[in-house]
């Protein structure tokens, strides 16, 4: 996997694991991906998976089960906050940069309700 | 843990390195970085004890470093060490004999993976062969810490990504290892640490995701700025 360097690896670690439990590939109450199997899935050591799950844990979304690995939280609660920080983080970087361009919070109001109508209609 | 304390080494008149500090812990990946004539790969055959050094002490697990520690310490340097009459099932033998730690198995798996000819003598292959058949070897010990130099050198783009796929693999948090190599943009990613080599002194020595965090750059872009100016 082709990661960012310029920015902490763990740190994206923690988005594509926050993104898989997202999407639904990990569920709640299944064991995550063993540290070993992601760091060779990723091409990372496992210090740096480690780094990224203390993180998961500590956030939690994991639950450390010793020796056994970890495990996704079963609290749906959670993981629906998870969705939406991640769906507030994508809105606001969508609006600085429509800021940018001389947007405004009334039309970016306009904008959103003309672009759902046009999907509905396709 | 192997340290390095005070160590200084030159050749005739020529110091290469000096005054190195080093610990090198369990779980520390190293990337060993700096331009040509650094003396990183002075760095390393002084680990593996080709060289002793003019000055200092290097220990391994707190004891002076002896033939004892070359047990667990696993090299291979940026030359053919094989002699000319060699195939890789001859060099097998005598690693079998001579390293107690010496993994048939994950010889075996390797030898599959990188779809090497054991029969052919070793000087006839390629350079790029050499190089796997270097690593290979290396990596089929089950060391404590493995110093690898240049291990990308002469290999193409699909054999890296497998290369790459091995040291993961071989690599667990009780051991240690040291990559030397130019291609920091692509092992960047597998290192806990970097140090940065130049004219025999170590200039910066971090973990890879702090350097990252601290100065909002890749590796291979800290290299650059380091090692740019110096008309490299």
């Amino acid at each position: 996997m082709k990661f960012d360097n310029n920015i902490p690896i763990y740190w994206q670690i923690i988005e594509i694991v926050k993104q898989r439990i997202m999407i639904q590939e990990l569920k709640p109450g299944e064991m995550g991906p063993s540290v070993r199997a992601l760091s060779v899935e990723l091409g990372v050591t496992t210090n740096t998976i480690q780094r990224a799950y203390i993180e998961l844990v500590r956030e939690g979304l994991l639950i450390p089960y010793r020796g056994l690995g970890y495990r996704i939280t079963e609290d749906t609660k959670r993981i629906d906050k998870l969705r939406k920080n991640y769906s507030e983080e994508k809105l606001d970087k969508l609006f600085e940069d429509l800021k940018k361009i001389g947007i405004s919070k009334d039309d970016f109001h306009v904008l959103m309700q003309s672009y759902l109508d046009q999907l509905e209609e396709k | 843990m192997f340290t390095f304390e005070n160590i200084s080494k030159s050749y005739f008149r020529t110091t290469v390195l000096s005054d190195i500090n080093l610990m090198v812990k369990p779980g520390m990946l190293i990337g060993l970085l700096g331009p040509n004539g650094a003396g990183k790969t002075s760095m390393l055959k002084l680990m593996l004890r080709y060289t002793k050094p003019l000055k200092g002490k290097m220990t391994w697990n707190q004891k002076p470093l002896s033939e004892e520690s070359m047990k667990d310490i696993a090299g291979c340097l940026d030359f053919n060490p094989f002699p000319f009459w060699m195939r890789m099932v001859d060099v097998k033998e005598f690693y079998q004999y001579f390293f107690k730690n010496f993994d048939i198995n994950r010889y075996q798996e390797l030898v599959d993976y990188f779809k090497l000819d054991q029969k052919k003598k070793i000087v006839y292959c390629s350079k790029g062969t050499i190089a796997k058949i270097k690593l290979l070897f290396t990596l089929s010990r089950k060391a404590k810490l493995y110093l690898l130099d240049e291990p990308l050198e002469g290999l193409d783009i699909v054999a890296r990504k497998k290369f790459l796929d091995v040291i993961l693999e071989t690599f667990h948090p009780e051991c240690s290892m040291i990559i030397s190599s130019h291609y920091v943009e692509e092992l960047e990613q597998l290192f806990t640490d970097a140090i940065f080599l130049n004219e025999g002194k170590i200039i910066l020595n971090a973990n890879t995701e702090t350097l990252r965090l601290d100065k909002q750059k890749s590796i291979d872009a800290i290299y650059m700025e380091l090692f740019a100016p110096c008309g490299n």
